[in-house]
């Protein structure tokens, strides 16, 4: 149970890391026009 | 007189190093013959062709990022599988069990990411397949896939197609590593440093007792550790073990093999970049603070402990100066074979590069000796971990940029591109996300019982040794203080996570702003551009590290090693 946990835990956190990179495509799509 | 020697030598070598490494690795990821493209380009192209990898296709950085995460988790699996059922596992004359699962955990969130922070053993946690299979192996990973990222972060602040991560990853493998570590690891052999499938021999001592000495391919995982400032030993003891480094022209090469890679980068860089002005101007910045922390660390450790000079409530005093019969100074935790300017020097150059190989403990550190090394990794970007470093210090570049060009009301802009809002928010996130990691979880560790409880020193020395353990982590150094049982499920979890943090949110924030800089038209210098090769905007990009990067860590470091040190002076030792 204790390794599911630790591996779940490892894995959550790299899917997030594919969000994350989602989050920085936002906010780099947010660029206000300048002169 | 040897120790400054030894000074003189290290920054000849490293001017060396610099250049000779800096022109092969730029012709390397420009795709450019080399020496040893007659050997490796057919080695190249049949891996790539198995993988099924485009020789050619650039990547756009989600796309480039996408890769490196999935193959660092892919990586990370295996190898956590290895360590849980290493007892299961050939390559284990010692029966050993298999790891625990957050210590499990805690090792593959530290060896993906190249901070090789260990809160085990090896040599009597982990049998011979898992440190080849799994320690040595997430050691290159580690590294090559840092080394990979920053060419593509490199490309895109230089005008280039990004590249492949595949791509980048097979030649920095095959170029650039490969080659350094079947030369270490023969250099080292040669020099007494064991590599064998053996995992100890039994040896009778003077007395007459049985001793078991521990052995293994110590050679090869050696060069790994320094060569991609990995770190992570094959001995408890680090560099500081005879077996990992057994003499003082060992030390000297070890030292260089974790600087050489980070300071090619930068003039790698500059050729790039096709201003070779700007790679040294950001070499020189990088190499004068570790030398002001090579000096400050030295000074301290040779003046010694100051309670020692005049032994309180006696007559009696220890002479700590330096003598043709000693080294004088505080020698504790140190190795005689080395003596103090040597460790230090060590110290500043595992600390500034990520690497986290030890030749000393630094818990013995004098208080403000063993500030250095923490504030050295508080700032992360003294020539930085192979890769990440240099990633680093270009981003307080864009920060610099952002904040001189508000002063003098100026459009802000770095290698002749313009930095607008997105990039600024990429960059703030990066930049703070780097203290909320280490001060957060110190705070959570210094006022509950589940931190407390590891300590082994209580007062400022205590706080000391848990920042310096998030410290470590945050930087993906990997370095430990000592005197912290970090194999505790709240340490063992929190670092953990803390180390994956540190790495990859800053690197997928910089692959975003490569991209998005070089989707953007190149804006040539005119006479309202701020240049930024210039000795003056050197000394304006430390400042903004100093400022941004280092003031933040001021109150705890007064509260941790400057009290310490305070304590220390009127008498009372931690």
């Amino acid at each position: 149970m204790t390794m599911l946990l630790a591996l779940g835990l490892f894995i959550a956190f790299f899917i997030g890391l594919l969000g994350f990179i989602r989050f920085c495509e936002w906010v780099l799509s947010r660029r206000e026009v300048t002169s | 007189m040897f120790s400054w020697m030894y000074l003189g030598l290290f920054l000849a070598a490293s001017l060396l190093l610099t250049i000779l490494l800096g022109r092969y690795m730029a012709k390397v990821f420009d795709g450019q013959p080399t020496l040893l493209t007659p050997i490796l380009a057919p080695l190249e192209k049949l891996i790539l062709r198995i993988a099924g990898i485009p020789n050619t296709e650039s990547q756009h950085w989600t796309r480039y990022a996408q890769d490196l995460v999935l193959f660092n988790l892919v990586c990370g699996v295996i190898t956590f599988l290895i360590l849980c059922f290493q007892h299961l596992l050939p390559l284990n004359p010692l029966k050993l069990a298999g790891m625990e699962p957050w210590q499990a955990f805690n090792t593959i969130c530290s060896f993906v990411t190249n901070t090789n922070w260990q809160s085990y053993s090896g040599e009597v946690s982990l049998t011979n397949l898992s440190q080849m299979l799994g320690i040595t192996f997430m050691q290159v990973v580690g590294a090559v896939s840092g080394v990979a990222v920053c060419a593509g972060f490199l490309r895109g602040l230089t005008n280039r197609p990004l590249g492949h991560f595949y791509q980048d990853f097979t030649k920095a493998l095959l170029y650039v590593f490969l080659p350094v570590m079947v030369v270490g690891s023969l250099f080292f052999m040669s020099q007494g440093v064991p590599q064998t499938l053996d995992q100890q021999t039994v040896v009778r001592t003077v007395e007459g007792a049985t001793q078991k000495i521990a052995l293994g391919p110590v050679a090869s995982l050696l060069t790994i550790k320094q060569v991609g400032t990995n770190g992570g030993g094959f001995f408890n003891a680090n560099s500081a073990h005879p077996f990992e480094n057994p003499n003082p022209l060992t030390n000297f090469v070890e030292i260089m093999l974790e600087l050489s890679i980070p300071m090619g980068l930068v003039y790698m860089f500059g050729l790039w970049l096709k201003d070779r002005k700007q790679g040294w101007v950001i070499w020189s910045a990088m190499m004068s603070m570790f030398l002001v922390f090579l000096w400050v660390g030295h000074a301290f450790e040779q003046a010694g402990n100051p309670i020692l000079t005049h032994l309180p409530g006696t007559s009696l005093s220890v002479d700590q100066h330096a003598t043709a019969l000693q080294s004088g100074g505080n020698m504790e935790g140190k190795e005689v074979r080395f003596g103090i300017l040597p460790s230090m020097l060590f110290t500043v150059a595992t600390t500034g590069t990520s690497s986290g190989a030890v030749n000393n403990m630094h818990d013995s550190l004098t208080p403000i000796a063993g500030m250095v090394p923490m504030a050295d990794m508080m700032l992360n970007i003294i020539f930085g971990g192979v890769g990440v470093g240099l990633m680093g210090f270009l981003l307080y570049g864009i920060i610099a940029v952002f904040l001189t060009g508000l002063m003098v009301g100026r459009t802000p802009e770095i290698f002749g591109k313009k930095i607008e809002k997105p990039e600024i928010v990429l960059a703030s996130i990066a930049i703070l996300l780097h203290p909320l990691i280490i001060l957060v979880p110190t705070a959570i560790a210094a006022t509950n019982d589940f931190g407390l409880s590891s300590l082994n020193n209580a007062g400022p020395h205590g706080l000391s040794e848990i920042l310096y353990a998030y410290t470590s982590a945050a930087a993906n150094n990997g370095s430990a203080f000592a005197g912290l049982n970090a194999n505790t499920p709240w340490y063992n979890i929190s670092i953990g996570l803390v180390i994956l943090l540190g790495r990859y949110i800053s690197i997928i924030a910089l692959l975003a702003i490569a991209g998005s800089l070089l989707a953007k038209p190149k804006v040539e210098p005119g006479p309202g551009t701020l240049r930024t090769n210039t000795l003056l905007y050197g000394a304006v990009w430390l400042g903004v590290i100093l400022i941004v990067g280092a003031l933040t860590f001021v109150p705890v470091l007064v509260l941790g090693p400057v009290a310490e040190h305070l304590a220390m002076l009127r008498g009372k030792l931690f």
